[in-house]
């Protein structure tokens, strides 16, 4: 009953875009990515999922009604980050770690700092860097699956040198890894999706896979494989694109993308760590205030001022 | 009137003005030691040693030291206390000097002494000055033994271990264990964003505590 | 505020107060000194008889000039040596005890003091199934990933324990 009476300033005509709507958008991009990660792991992947995705909710649930607030959980955003969380979970992990990455995601990352549009970094992110950390025996223990091809058979790609063959596997998927970023095809298709119905910009996710790109083939590593391997693929459409921790200007888009490419490629390739993705993203969401106040658009009129100004 | 007065000294520094919590006095040692409660205890006791003689000490003598030179004075006897202390528990009890390291050394500019030293003992009488120091050292105590349960037990699975370190009757290698084995402790809450995070916690407790007790006490004091 | 208040009575005060913290800090000192000297003596000794259990004693070797190595402790019933040596590791100086047998070969080393990074340098400085991975192996320059296998993660805290190690081995070599 709270929003009968809509006081707003101009302009009134406004899209039929709410928070709602883009969040099961990114749901739905997610859920071929859900559908091959369960192709490949086995179907107790779904449970993971859902378990991560349910807590998440309950957490935010719980949060809202213990501080007397209107009810959050229509907006589905505890669902986005509960799905994204879960996708960077080994498959292998104990479903109470992944209550624990809820908690820290939810509650911690995003209502202790005002909730959603607050958060200083991308909730999930954050939950699985401190997973990571906190139970690094566990989230290490990627299992493989039954089909995996030999080459991969050893450890992640990422930590394996590759033969061109492999790149079917990376493709598809079929080698070990986190939930979520085997399967190189879906994220690409379910990205697409997203770029098309102008959920996110296209801009961020060509800068970062451009700039790791570029930067692999200056390092001498294959870039291909630099780009199907790991959490990039997820990272630079789901993650990075996040809209609270992201800059807002195409500039600040451009400059989060180069910045996220470089930091990816130097954690990954002189770093001691495997995969640079995560730390990378947390590094320039903390960035991301500063970015923006140095694009910042300037304001319609300004720059007629300042020239005709310069003129005199 | 005056017995009330005095126990309101006493019992200031656990929770209304606890050091740590309240004051932010003593930040540093409290996040690096409290990986352990036995060591979160041990720096406890040490300090609160310390920080009654400084007090009475500097309190005596607070008549006689000149205003120009009392931040040189009140350090060189902190200094001369800790490193009596420091001689102590190196002779009589090294595993806590082991397990405090170069936290022990460093009572010497924790905030808490110096901090109460300029507050309170130069102002007050001897008697006084011992009580804070009592309880200031109890809340410090207090809050390191917490914090340090909470950051144990969590991110190790234990409690209390390597208390054999301050009570030698206790058999080597002691530790009561929490979680069972085939839980993994979450490794993250012994080393610094746990601890920043269980400390912010704490805090936030604390201050909700006295937010609640101050209406009653304004009743009180009033009477 | 007359001379004496302004400079006299400060000066004389702080003097006071250093003079009587420092008498009583040597008088602490005095007593307290030979009981932490007894004390390290002793869990030295106990360190070493950990490492080499048979050797009913140990005598001092001195004269040893090389650096890197603190001490050099021979069985008195010829037994084995036992070496103390250092190497810098991540956080700081890492000091590891190496003990041989008498036919050359490294019976067990322990890392007595280190500062690496807790969970992941500490798996090699503070974690003794690492150690155990040098037990048996014979008595020469050890090479990292050929003779003992770094920890992922871990390169700068395995190189520095095979570097005392090494150290600890060319002592060994040089006092016979």
């Amino acid at each position: 009953m709270a929003n009968k009476l809509i006081v707003t300033a101009a302009p009134h005509i406004t899209g039929t875009d709410t928070t709602q709507k883009i969040m099961q958008r990114v749901c739905i991009a997610l859920l071929p990515t859900l559908a091959a990660s369960a192709a490949i792991f086995g179907l107790h992947v779904l449970m993971l999922t859902a378990v991560t995705v349910a807590s998440c909710v309950l957490f935010e649930y719980a949060w809202c009604r213990l501080m007397k607030k209107d009810l959050c959980v229509n907006d589905f955003s505890a669902v986005v980050t509960g799905m994204l969380l879960a996708f960077n979970l080994p498959d292998t992990l104990p479903w109470w770690m992944a209550v624990v990455g809820a908690f820290i995601a939810i509650i911690v990352v995003k209502q202790l700092f005002g909730g959603l549009g607050y958060n200083f970094a991308n909730p999930a992110i954050v939950a699985r860097i401190a997973l990571a950390i906190g139970f690094a025996g566990r989230m290490a223990q990627c299992s493989f699956p039954q089909s995996g091809i030999d080459a991969l058979a050893s450890a992640t790609p990422m930590s394996a040198e590759l033969t061109g063959s492999a790149y079917k596997a990376l493709l598809l998927g079929t080698h070990g890894g986190v939930l979520g970023e085997t399967c190189a095809l879906t994220i690409m298709a379910g990205g697409v999706y997203l770029i098309a119905t102008k959920v996110i910009s296209p801009v961020i996710p060509a800068t970062y896979l451009g700039t790791v790109a570029l930067l692999s083939v200056a390092a001498g590593k294959d870039p291909i494989c630099q780009l199907l391997g790991g959490g990039l693929m997820l990272g630079a459409f789901f993650m990075a694109t996040d809209y609270v921790t992201s800059p807002t200007t195409r500039k600040g888009k451009f400059i989060f993308g180069i910045g996220l490419g470089v930091i990816t490629c130097a954690i990954r390739f002189l770093g001691t760590v495997p995969e640079g993705v995560s730390f990378a993203i947390l590094l320039m969401n903390l960035l991301v205030p500063y970015i923006e106040e140095h694009t910042r658009q300037d304001r319609l009129g300004i720059a007629k001022t300042r020239k005709a100004g310069a003129g005199k | 009137m005056s017995e009330k007065k005095k126990l309101s000294v006493l019992t200031n520094g656990i929770l209304n003005e606890n050091p740590v919590l309240r004051l932010v006095l003593g930040t540093c040692p409290t996040l690096a030691v409290t990986t352990m409660a036995a060591n979160g205890i041990g720096m406890g006791l040490a300090a609160t040693f310390v920080l009654l003689c400084s007090n009475i000490v500097i309190s005596a003598l607070r008549r006689i030291i000149p205003e120009q030179v009392r931040i040189p004075c009140y350090i060189t006897v902190i200094a001369g206390f800790v490193s009596v202390v420091q001689m102590l528990v190196k002779a009589y009890v090294p595993a806590l000097d082991q397990a405090l390291g170069v936290y022990l050394p460093l009572i010497v500019v924790n905030c808490i002494i110096l901090g109460r030293a300029e507050m309170f003992a130069s102002k007050n009488t001897v008697l006084n000055s011992a009580l804070d120091g009592i309880g200031m050292g109890i809340g410090f105590t207090l809050t390191l033994t917490i914090m340090g349960s909470i950051r144990e037990i969590l991110g190790a699975g234990t409690w209390l271990a390597g208390l054999d370190g301050l009570l030698p009757f206790l058999p080597e290698g002691f530790a009561i264990r929490v979680l069972p084995a085939s839980v993994d402790p979450f490794t993250l809450m012994t080393s610094a964003p746990g601890g920043f995070f269980v400390f912010g916690v704490l805090m936030a407790g604390a201050a909700w505590l006295t937010a609640h007790k101050r209406p009653a006490q304004a009743e009180e004091g009033s009477v | 505020m007359n001379r004496w208040e302004r400079i006299f009575k400060p000066v004389t005060v702080l003097t006071l107060v250093c003079i009587v913290v420092a008498g009583s800090l040597a008088a602490a000192n005095h007593v307290t000194g030979p009981v932490i000297e007894e004390a390290t003596r002793v869990a030295q000794e106990k360190a070493r008889l950990e490492l080499l259990p048979e050797a009913g004693g140990f005598k001092r070797m001195l004269g040893y000039g090389g650096e890197n190595v603190k001490d050099i402790c021979v069985a008195l019933n010829g037994g084995g040596v036992v070496v103390t040596a250092e190497a810098k590791g991540y956080g700081g100086d890492l000091t590891v005890m190496v003990a041989f047998t008498a036919d050359d070969t490294i019976k067990r080393i322990k890392v007595t003091e280190q500062a690496e990074t807790k969970g992941i340098g500490s798996k090699v400085a503070a974690d003794a199934v690492y150690w155990a991975r040098y037990e048996g192996l014979p008595a020469r320059q050890l090479v990292l990933n050929e003779d003992v296998d770094a920890v992922t993660g871990a390169t700068k805290s395995s190189r520095a324990v095979l570097e005392a190690v090494n150290a600890a081995v060319e002592a060994y070599y040089a006092i016979r």
